[in-house]
């Protein structure tokens, strides 16, 4: 053997070395959950004995077709995530370029737009909860101190309006996250292009159609997905909120997934739920290089 | 020469194996002894020895009640209790990964009184109880046995009970001058007069789930005389799309029609629900029970009386039925390695003075000749006054139950029949 073949072998030993703390991470913590998932989606097991496992095939995906709450968690959920990820992009970009702009008051918008992101959503959940409940805060305003109604806003008891109100939490809760995203963005945004764009005669408007948005193309694509995927696999807000309810007007697939497999003791329809959603992320992460405008 | 040597030596070989076996033959009926396995041979009594029970009551008043039993068993049979308390929500996953892996089993388990119990009886991973009730456990109030007994065997010990009833606002009563409903009728009549004097009547936590199964049973106690329905629902002898069980659905539908829920009440949970009737903003709560009567009393310090009824029944002049059952449930994992030492930790949680602790700490000890002491506070008076009324809330089909939890919250908000939820109770039954 060659010096330069053993200095090679040797190299790749120590980078196998240092990779394999990671890769033993990810096999273990990773990997496995997921191919035991997959796996567990075509048998019919309860979750306790294993003796008691059984082969299922594609019965768990096939019954999706005639379970009507799954079919309602599934149009909740692609709502939860269509909505989430345009607001809080229509929210969070303008408010980095305001803050970006150095406007008055710039610095306060920054704290209290990141604020909310410091705390637990199962917290968000909880202090939502104290304001919109029937005999909250906002309730209480509107009921006993205005008197505009004799009976207290269903905010999270009304069928027609729990969804609207898990939304907006979930927006407050992240508007924040997009906005620093942007805001970083932003920042490493060369001032010469704009000001070469400003002497040609380019207004604010287009400035930011030709020169910030493609710019920010990337970054954009990164926060889209990082919404796409948040919203897919959205628990512990929804849970503790409304816990699906009332009357599955806010179940979700992950809090229905919950049900099947921690009430139910579905663990094999639970799985092919899980399977779902980790389908669902899988194709918004590979949306990605198409939204930052790559070459698939 | 050699056949004398040979002799030797066999004879040598001989008395080390004799004496290799006496030795192993001795340790074996040591441990034997020592373990208990040998009747009167060991030096701790039998039964005893170290044994660990699970539970997931962490921060509520049951932790002393298990404690001092603890220490009963400690005194009286040698060995240790090593008590720990597991979150619900991962509770069965360990016990049951426990179980399948032979190794950290609990020699009590605390058990669910619906799906897991009957999961877990039937597959062989409860120790069956029945012949062991006979001896030196009190006689179990029979309500509760009926949710315990799966195909007339019993796996679970009820160490107490629940019983659920509505509470009410005596000083909203007395200032709008009403009076406790002896009727269904009533009950909604109440409804009218307590909104337009700009309160809320009845306080439901939907949020939760189990209290809108917990309506329907309430309703099921009246229109089931047999009380007996359930329980065949649950073998498969009977359909559970039976008109009892509808009717016991239209019994809540008309509740809902007169208004007779609080405002809010399907965002509310068991906390928010007491602290609203504490403070006023409810005049009556459902379900109330020994499990809530602290948050109560926290919400207002006390400051306010409040009385229990169950619902009425349809027609006045009916004997009123609470409906409840047990509340913590003991059974022993078949994989126990100390069953006997189990068996006396739970007699201790159930004989005369774990019943006085349970007492003192306002939970309703299952025994069937429990006495209430007449210095006990009066809502506790009440609330056991109840309890031999008690009917059953437990389905033990963990489908029909969640199909019953669904059916009926789409019930309360107006979008299921009563027909429909007897239809969607026996499509789940037949999954």
């Amino acid at each position: 053997m060659t010096k330069i073949a053993v200095k090679l072998h040797s190299r790749s030993v120590v980078g196998a070395a240092f990779v394999a703390p990671a890769t033993a991470f990810f096999t273990m913590f990773l990997l496995f959950p997921v191919l035991a998932v997959a796996a567990l989606a075509f048998t019919n097991w309860n979750g306790f004995n294993l003796n008691q496992i059984s082969w299922g095939g594609f019965g768990n995906f096939s019954q999706f077709a005639s379970d009507g709450v799954f079919h309602e968690a599934l149009v909740h959920t692609v709502i939860f995530v269509v909505v989430t990820t345009v607001v809080l992009n229509v929210v969070g970009l303008p408010i980095a370029m305001m803050i970006n702009t150095k406007v008055a008051g710039h610095e306060f918008l920054r704290i209290a737009m990141f604020l909310p992101l410091g705390l637990s959503p199962v917290l968000t959940a909880i202090l939502w909860q104290q304001m919109l409940g029937p005999y909250g805060l906002i309730n209480h305003v509107v009921v006993n101190t205005l008197h505009w109604r004799s009976t207290p806003i269903g905010f999270l008891g009304d069928p027609h309006m729990a969804l609207m109100t898990v939304l907006l939490a979930s927006v407050w809760q992240y508007a924040g996250y997009n906005m620093l995203l942007y805001y970083a963005g932003l920042q490493s945004l060369p001032k010469e292009r704009l000001e070469a764009a400003s002497i040609d005669g380019a207004g604010a408007m287009r400035q930011l159609r030709y020169v910030t948005l493609p710019y920010l193309r990337p970054v954009i694509a990164v926060v889209v997905v990082l919404n796409l995927i948040g919203g897919w696999k959205v628990f512990d807000l929804v849970y503790v909120l409304t816990n699906g309810g009332p009357n599955n007007s806010t179940q979700m697939l992950s809090t229905y997934l919950y049900l099947q497999a921690f009430t139910l003791n579905r663990v094999g329809y639970a799985s092919a739920i899980a399977l779902t959603i980790i389908a669902l992320a899988a194709v918004s992460a590979l949306m990605r290089r198409r939204l930052a405008g790559e070459a698939i | 020469m050699s056949t004398s040597n040979e002799f030797k030596e066999r004879t040598r070989i001989g008395l080390w194996r004799r004496a290799a076996i006496g030795s192993v033959s001795l340790a074996v009926i040591s441990v034997a002894f020592t373990t208990g396995a040998i009747p009167g041979g060991a030096s701790t009594p039998k039964g005893g020895g170290n044994i660990s029970v699970w539970e997931w009551q962490a921060g509520t008043s049951y932790i002393p009640v298990f404690q001092n039993a603890a220490h009963r068993y400690t005194s009286q049979f040698g060995g240790k209790v090593n008590i720990e308390s597991v979150p619900f929500a991962p509770y069965f996953t360990k016990l049951t990964s426990n179980i399948d892996a032979g190794s950290g089993v609990p020699d009590v388990v605390e058990m669910s009184w619906t799906g897991e119990y009957q999961t877990l009886a039937k597959s062989g991973a409860l120790l069956n109880l029945t012949k062991y009730l006979k001896t030196g456990f009190p006689a179990f109030n029979k309500a509760a046995m009926g949710s315990l007994t799966e195909n007339g065997q019993v796996y679970g010990i009820p160490m107490d009970m629940n019983t659920l009833t509505i509470a009410y606002n005596e000083g909203i009563f007395a200032k709008l001058g009403l009076k406790v409903p002896k009727s269904l009728a009533q009950l909604i009549a109440l409804a009218a007069p307590l909104r337009a004097a700009g309160d809320q009547p009845l306080g439901v936590n939907e949020m939760d789930g189990w209290p809108d199964a917990d309506l329907w049973f309430s309703q099921v106690a009246y229109t089931d005389p047999t009380h007996s329905l359930i329980f065949k629902a649950d073998d498969g002898t009977t359909s559970w799309n039976n008109p009892q069980f509808v009717k016991a659905a239209s019994n809540v539908q008309s509740m809902v029609k007169g208004k007779l829920f609080a405002d809010g009440s399907p965002s509310l949970t068991l906390s928010s629900v007491s602290a609203a009737f504490g403070q006023g903003q409810v005049a009556m709560m459902y379900p109330a029970g020994n499990f809530d009567t602290s948050l109560v009393n926290q919400a207002d310090n006390g400051k306010f009386k409040y009385g229990l009824f169950p619902f009425p029944p349809v027609v006045a002049g009916q004997k009123s039925l609470a409906s409840g059952g047990p509340a913590i449930i003991w059974s022993i994992p078949a994989k126990s390695k100390n069953p006997a030492a189990a068996l006396n930790y739970i007699r201790e949680t159930v004989n005369a003075i774990g019943q006085a602790e349970e007492e003192a700490n306002n939970f309703i000890p299952s025994s069937a000749s429990f006495a209430v002491p007449a210095n006990a506070n009066p809502i506790y008076k009440q609330m056991t006054g109840f309890q031999p009324t008690a009917q059953t809330r437990a389905i033990f089909n963990s489908s029909v139950n969640t199909a019953l939890g669904n059916a009926m919250s789409g019930l309360l908000s107006g979008t299921v029949s009563p027909k429909q939820l007897g239809v969607d109770l026996q499509a789940a039954a037949s999954k």
